[in-house]
């Protein structure tokens, strides 16, 4: 009869033996991944009642999955919300496979994360751009995952998740915002100084945010657009010979097989 | 030498001796029903029928094996018959019989077992252990829990853990740190035996007058089917309890701590002597006029 630390490292050794490989874009290249514990696809549920409209409990428990079950650590802080993506639908086809029911126009489609998987292939992160408005300037560059998960934690974790319509509304003006905290990296102030905007903590990024010039806004909005153009871009499968649907990556995804 | 009886544990497929209820016991089971703490209503049944039956103590039980014990001390130590009193929401009300020893035969056929391998991983499960009833409280259906009960063998290669002889702490450890494509394909396994003990009767009421079902429950022995099985077995009303020991001894004379040593049927059966005792008196000295006993004391369960 074995103890039960041999069987759990017996289990370790299992769960390394069933590592795969994630072919991350914004590297360029293949990182290794545990795949999924039953404790961590247990932890899904505790999401399934989330925050709407930022999937908060979603965002910080894919998260922790994803730094406790990469191989790499130090790559964690590197790692884009496009990467993320990617990592989740890696993660979700070894554990509940590949296939994914899709419903478009109340229609019942059945697709293949293996569409998505080969398109991460081909997508390129953008590259970061600065804009400049009279005294003014800004870096953008593609969001990254920790700060995506920050402003998660600092913002939303303890929200009530019983909200108003008005309440909402303004929930979802501010989820737009939040794209726009995660998307900038530098401020300018007479294009030299810099504001120090990465040192602020993301209550304060969101107030430095709202006094942005409009010229700029409109700028990062279309920045914005580009990255969310190549996320559609990487999760859309083909659900018959001649139509697609882009998935959505949300607890549900990792709660249906 | 403490009279036994055989009872049938369905997990080992053996039967163990199992000692009489006595009465003191059967008032506790009745008692803790009416408890709020559910916790201690489970550990009062799980202490007495451990009580009875010490054998169970080196084997992990299983509900099955719990519920079988506590049906074959209702059948010969209460009555070998349940009376179910069913009030339908419109308000119509009929009293059914259920006999006993027709549960114990079907909760013997019930055999939740399998195994499943998985690579080189070979997992034996079976029925949810005795062990961790106090667990499922409240509904709780966690995944891990459900595994961490059922799981009986795990063998990865040559090397092979006995779950009976783990805590919970240390099964949720094992379970929560499996590959989840590994502990679904278990929970799935487990499933599927549970759906279909689902589409199996253990006790059905039907209404007279329709024919249509009004009480129903699976052969799927859960958390709540059993505790539901045991409020059926074991509710009675607490005042015929203390009623039929007080006319035990101040009627029939007697001793207290005697009477709470036999079992409820045996009472019943000396107060069926009682009353034939007092009936003949009474038609053979019809004047006399002594202390005026009483006529029932409307526990059906013990015919008093």
């Amino acid at each position: 009869m074995a103890d039960i630390k041999t069987i759990l490292s017996t289990l370790n050794a299992i769960t390394e033996k069933n590592s795969f490989d994630v072919y991350i874009p914004s590297l360029k290249r293949e990182v290794k991944f545990k795949p999924l514990s039953t404790k961590q696809q247990q932890s899904f549920y505790s999401c399934a009642i989330d925050t709407i409209p930022f999937n908060t409990r979603f965002v910080i428990t894919t998260f922790e999955a994803i730094t406790e079950n990469c191989y790499e650590p130090d790559i964690i802080s590197q790692l884009t919300t496009i990467d993320r993506l990617v990592i989740l639908l890696a993660l979700r086809k070894n554990t509940l496979g590949a296939d994914l029911a899709i419903v478009k126009n109340d229609t019942l489609y059945t697709g293949t994360l293996n569409d998505c998987l080969k398109n991460a292939k081909a997508i390129t992160i953008p590259d970061s751009k600065t804009v400049e408005v009279k005294n003014i300037r800004v870096l953008l560059s593609t969001p990254l995952m920790v700060d995506q998960y920050g402003v998660e934690k600092a913002l939303r974790e303890n929200i009530n998740i019983k909200m108003s319509p008005d309440e909402l509304l303004k929930q979802a003006v501010l989820c737009e915002t939040s794209k726009i905290v995660k998307s900038i990296s530098v401020i300018n102030e007479d294009k030299v100084t810099d504001l120090g905007y990465n040192q602020l903590n993301y209550k304060d990024r969101l107030a430095v945010i709202e006094s942005l010039p409009a010229e700029i806004m409109l700028e990062v909005q279309q920045y914005v657009s580009q990255i969310t153009e190549i996320t559609n871009s990487l999760l859309t499968v083909n659900i018959s010979d001649d139509a697609t649907a882009i998935i959505d990556i949300t607890v549900d995804f990792f709660l249906s097989g | 030498m403490p009279f036994l009886i055989n009872a049938y544990l369905p997990s080992t497929k053996e039967e163990v001796s199992i000692k009489e209820l006595c009465y003191k016991q059967y008032r506790e089971l009745v008692k803790s029903l009416y408890s709020a703490n559910k916790k201690e209503t489970i550990l009062q049944y799980n202490s007495i029928l451990l009580d009875l039956c010490p054998d169970i103590k080196s084997r992990d039980i299983t509900f099955e094996d719990k519920l079988s014990l506590l049906l074959t001390l209702r059948n010969y130590c209460i009555s070998p018959d349940l009376k179910l009193s069913i009030k339908e929401a419109s308000g119509k009300s009929f009293t059914q019989n259920i006999v006993v020893e027709s549960l114990i035969q079907s909760i013997k056929t019930i055999d939740k077992s399998g195994n499943i391998n998985i690579g080189n991983i070979k997992v034996s499960f079976s029925s949810y252990k005795v062990k961790d009833e106090y667990v499922f409280i409240g509904n709780n259906n966690d995944i891990t829990v459900i595994l961490a009960s059922s799981i009986d063998t795990l063998q990865i290669g040559r090397k092979k853990v006995e779950f009976k002889d783990l805590t919970l702490d240390e099964r949720l450890k094992i379970v929560t740190q499996l590959p989840y494509f590994i502990s679904d394909k278990i929970y799935k396994a487990i499933m599927t035996k549970e759906d279909e003990y689902n589409l199996q009767d253990f006790l059905v009421v039907k209404d007279p007058l329709t024919d249509e079902i009004v009480l129903r429950i699976s052969k799927n022995i859960t958390f709540e089917v059993m505790q539901k099985a045991i409020e059926y077995l074991f509710t009675e009303d607490l005042g015929n309890i203390y009623r039929a020991f007080y006319n035990m001894v101040n009627y029939a004379g007697f001793d207290a701590n005697y009477v709470d040593t036999i079992t409820p049927v045996e009472m019943q059966v000396y107060w069926m002597y009682f009353m034939q005792d007092r009936e003949e008196s009474s038609s053979n000295s019809n004047r006399t006029q002594g202390a005026a006993l009483p006529q029932s004391t409307l526990n059906t369960e013990l015919g008093f």
